[in-house]
């Protein structure tokens, strides 16, 4: 690739050198990462290596990975979105309460998703405005947003959990596909859909530019205001399906959960190696940080580590996530 | 002037590589005491690295460096100012809100008495004899604001004084500044120069090379091409030395097939800085726009193309008016900005290829999704068109030298359709070869039916390529000139 790779000698050095620029470099170690903790954990308990528990991993980091993808979008476009715990528990409530006043007809399910989708949608979109016409910061924005949604759903149930929920519709988050869990077929079909739209597509790229240099793609003729309303709300979009699956899983519409998500899904993203500065970072590293995460999570677990501890090892990963970004920037 | 042998820095045999470029191929250098010796070479010929390396801010990977006899190993911006070498930017580092006797002291603040309180009488006792030494009337008390490029400059220069630097390296100092601001700066440089400094010199500007430097040297892809006295050199030799080849005399040929008006402006203003601005522009002509800073000429097109917004007056485009809200609406209309800070022209991260795709994405797309292969293909045929130097189009454009990256938006507005293209100081800042090239694209569009409105500093380029000029001055259009046989010509104009 050039001279200083050419001039290492060792052969082995010199492939290793040359992949620190490959494209994906930052995704294949993760994975190599990914590897080598399974490895390990396999080894400490027996238990780890099963198809059964691989997949209760799978689907316990399902709704906080597809918390990271529309994360992923807000971030790699230079924003941030704070609101998505708070959020989910409020898209929770009347997902709940039509769902319940239908009976568990299919009808009411069916309503009951589109409006967590709308309602998701909506809070992005109220996010985006704020941002864009009211040019509030995203951080103020979104935290704004937070306080509103807590206080609201808080107010509405007086802090009281909404039960009730009928099975038909937690099959969502607790139901089987054969062996796979019906949300991990959610969050992967989702995955396929984010990557198409980062990969493939005209928007993908214009997210990539705002995120690289707003000014420049302003001037290119982008129409940046359009768009930051938009990957706002495809963060509020993803929130909404995550918030329809988190109440199927726990049977009921809970006004004082949601908070980990956030912590969660942005140490997912970065981990995945989204830059906290924007302009880069892809759906796979994000796929593949959040499962890490779930693993190491899964294996705490499973050796019955301290759960506060468990806390200072999340710590640490992000530390770890955010330093080895920034030593490949140079 | 007072030579004294040895040279007082020597750099030998120094070697720098990049991914993908050897930047330093042993280069030699030598700076003489007392002496102003000028740096200069094409973009990407090892200048703004072989200066990196004596500041600090990259490691060499090979050679050695020697101070007065000494050698030297310098890890670090800080060993580079201990050793006595400062480095004056084109970026300024002052803090705007704090006087300037703190920033010329700026990280060694004088602290004296039991409770540590700040000393100012001392500082600004020592500022203010700085200054003086320099030559310079400031009030060392006040704070920046309001303070011009040309003074930050000096506290800068006074900063590095204080630090006791023997070494200035100065890099591009005259680009912000006017006529008389450079007379001023070459006049402390001599006293300073007399007083003990030395002087590296790096400019783009060969007429002031022969006006302040006593040596200079050139290099070329990272080659130290020649070492010698100025008065042994003329620019011919120095530019065919830069360019390693003789650069023939370039007889541009301006197109006067001219067709119908394509854009109307009338009566636009924008704030403070654009009033009442009216002209017209047709098909396949170029319209210069000079002025001195500040005259309002890179307010008028970012207003136009809808990046500032107007307050008063129209814009038409072939005779129908149009409404210009956005970037966005104007690169529909077909209009396209090459912005005076290259880097609001380029996403860092992105490729050369995704780079000239960016403003027109819908050309690329096959049925929703992006098509790589058309993109490839249209990136490589710009590439080869505009002869852009880059091992591959999958490059990023923060590797390439200025030249190129100026290149590559030329090819983002090509991509575009774009039909009325303005440039706001296309070629500021790139070297001689990329110049030339530039300006005979230009040329090439508008016989293609492209109209261009080029804002500019250099009357050269101006009387070269223009079919009008037009003078701006306070946010006006004053003069529209038809004919001018020469630089100074405009210049006169400019300067009335």
């Amino acid at each position: 690739m050039d001279e200083t790779i050419r001039e290492t000698k060792n052969p082995i050095a010199r492939l290793l050198k040359q992949f620190t620029y490959h494209k994906y470099f930052h995704e294949i170690t993760l994975l190599f990462v990914l590897i080598i903790v399974s490895f390990i954990l396999s080894l400490l308990t027996p238990y780890f290596l099963t198809m059964r528990n691989l997949l209760i991993v799978l689907q316990q980091v399902s709704i906080t990975t597809i918390i990271a993808f529309g994360m992923a979008f807000v971030i790699i476009s230079q924003g941030i979105d704070l609101s998505v715990g708070a959020a989910i528990a409020l898209i929770g409530l009347p997902v709940a309460k039509i769902i319940i006043a239908g009976g568990g007809a299919p009808l009411y399910i069916a309503l009951g998703i589109l409006s967590g989708v709308v309602i998701g949608a909506l809070i992005g979109f109220v996010n985006g405005l704020n941002i864009v016409y009211l040019k509030m910061a995203p951080f103020i924005a979104t935290l704004a947003m937070m306080s509103i949604c807590r206080g609201t759903v808080l107010s509405i149930t007086k802090g009281q959990p909404v039960f009730g929920l009928p099975n038909s519709f937690i099959f969502i988050g607790n139901g089987f596909v054969g062996p796979i869990p019906f949300s991990v077929i959610i969050m992967l079909v989702i995955f396929a859909a984010v990557v198409w739209i980062t990969e493939f597509t005209a928007f993908g790229r214009t997210v990539y530019a705002m995120g690289g240099n707003e000014e420049a793609a302003r001037l290119a003729g982008i129409n940046v205001k359009k768009y930051r309303i938009v990957i706002y709300m495809i963060s509020g979009i993803c929130v909404g399906i995550a918030g329809v699956i988190f109440s199927a899983r726990l049977a009921s519409a809970q006004p004082a959960a949601g908070d980990p998500f956030l912590f969660n899904s942005i140490t997912a993203a970065i981990l995945g190696g989204v830059a906290l500065f924007g302009g880069s970072g892809t759906m796979v590293g994000v796929l593949i940080g959040a499962v890490l995460i779930g693993v190491i999570n899964n294996g705490q677990a499973l050796l019955n580590v301290d759960p506060y501890l468990q806390h200072v090892v999340r710590g640490i990963i992000v530390l770890i996530a955010v330093t080895t970004g920034s030593l490949r920037k140079g | 002037m007072i030579k004294t042998d040895p040279a007082l820095l020597r750099m030998e045999r120094i070697t720098k590589r990049f991914p993908g470029v050897l930047a330093l191929d042993n280069v030699s250098f030598s700076l003489r005491e007392r002496t102003i010796h000028a740096l200069v070479g094409q973009n990407g010929a090892g200048k703004s690295t072989l200066i990196n390396v004596l500041n600090g801010s990259i490691r060499k990977d090979g050679g050695s460096v020697y101070l007065a006899g000494q050698e030297i190993e310098i890890r670090s911006a800080t060993d580079s100012l201990n050793l006595g070498l400062a480095c004056i930017h084109q970026e300024m580092f002052i803090v705007p809100d704090v006087s300037i006797a703190e920033n010329v002291f700026l990280g060694d603040i004088p602290i004296r008495g039991f409770y540590r309180k700040v000393d100012f009488a001392l500082m600004h006792r020592k500022a203010r004899e700085i200054f003086a030494e320099m030559g310079v009337e400031l009030d060392v008390r006040r704070n920046l604001r309001g303070l011009g490029v040309a003074e930050q400059q000096l506290i800068m220069i006074a900063r590095a004084l204080h630090r006791q630097s023997r070494i200035l390296i100065m890099d591009e100092p005259t680009a912000s500044l006017d006529t008389h601001e450079i007379e001023n700066l070459f006049r402390i440089i001599r006293n300073l120069v007399a007083s003990g400094q030395s002087v590296i010199y790096i400019s783009h500007y060969l007429n002031e090379v022969f006006k302040i430097a006593d040596e200079v040297t050139v290099l070329r892809n990272g080659n130290n091409i020649i070492t010698a006295s100025v008065s042994e050199l003329s620019e011919e030799m120095i530019i065919e030395h830069m360019l390693g080849y003789r650069e023939e005399s370039k007889d541009f040929i301006r197109n006067d097939n001219l067709g119908p008006v394509v854009l109307e402006v009338e009566n636009l203003s924008s704030g403070k800085l654009l009033r009442d601005a009216s002209f017209s522009i047709r098909e396949g002509e170029v319209i210069g726009l000079a002025g001195l800073l500040g005259s309002g000429r890179t307010e008028l097109v970012r207003t136009i193309f809808g990046a500032d917004r107007k307050t008063a007056g129209e814009v038409k485009i072939n005779g129908l008016p149009v409404s210009i809200n956005s970037p966005a609406d104007a690169v529909r209309l077909g209009l396209g900005l090459l912005t005076e800070q290259r880097l609001q022209g380029i996403i860092p991260q992105f490729s050369v290829k995704k780079n000239i795709t960016l403003s027109n994405l819908k050309k690329i797309m096959k049925l929703f999704r992006l098509d790589q292969k058309e993109e490839d293909s249209i990136a490589k045929q710009y590439t080869k068109l505009l002869n852009i130097k880059v091992m591959s189009i999958l490059q990023k454009i923060s590797n390439l030298s200025g030249g190129n990256q100026q290149k590559v938006i030329f090819a983002k507005w090509l991509h575009s359709d774009t039909k009325i293209l303005f440039l706001d100081e296309a070629t500021k800042g790139i070297d001689v070869g990329a110049k030339v090239e530039i300006l005979e694209i230009v040329l090439e569009l508008a016989r293609k039916g492209m109209s261009v409105i080029l804002i500019s500093s250099e009357f050269t380029d101006l009387v070269r390529v223009c079919n009008r000029v037009l003078i701006m001055k306070k946010g006006r259009i004053v003069r529209e000139l038809e004919s001018f046989p020469s630089e100074s010509f405009l210049q006169s104009e400019v300067n009335v």
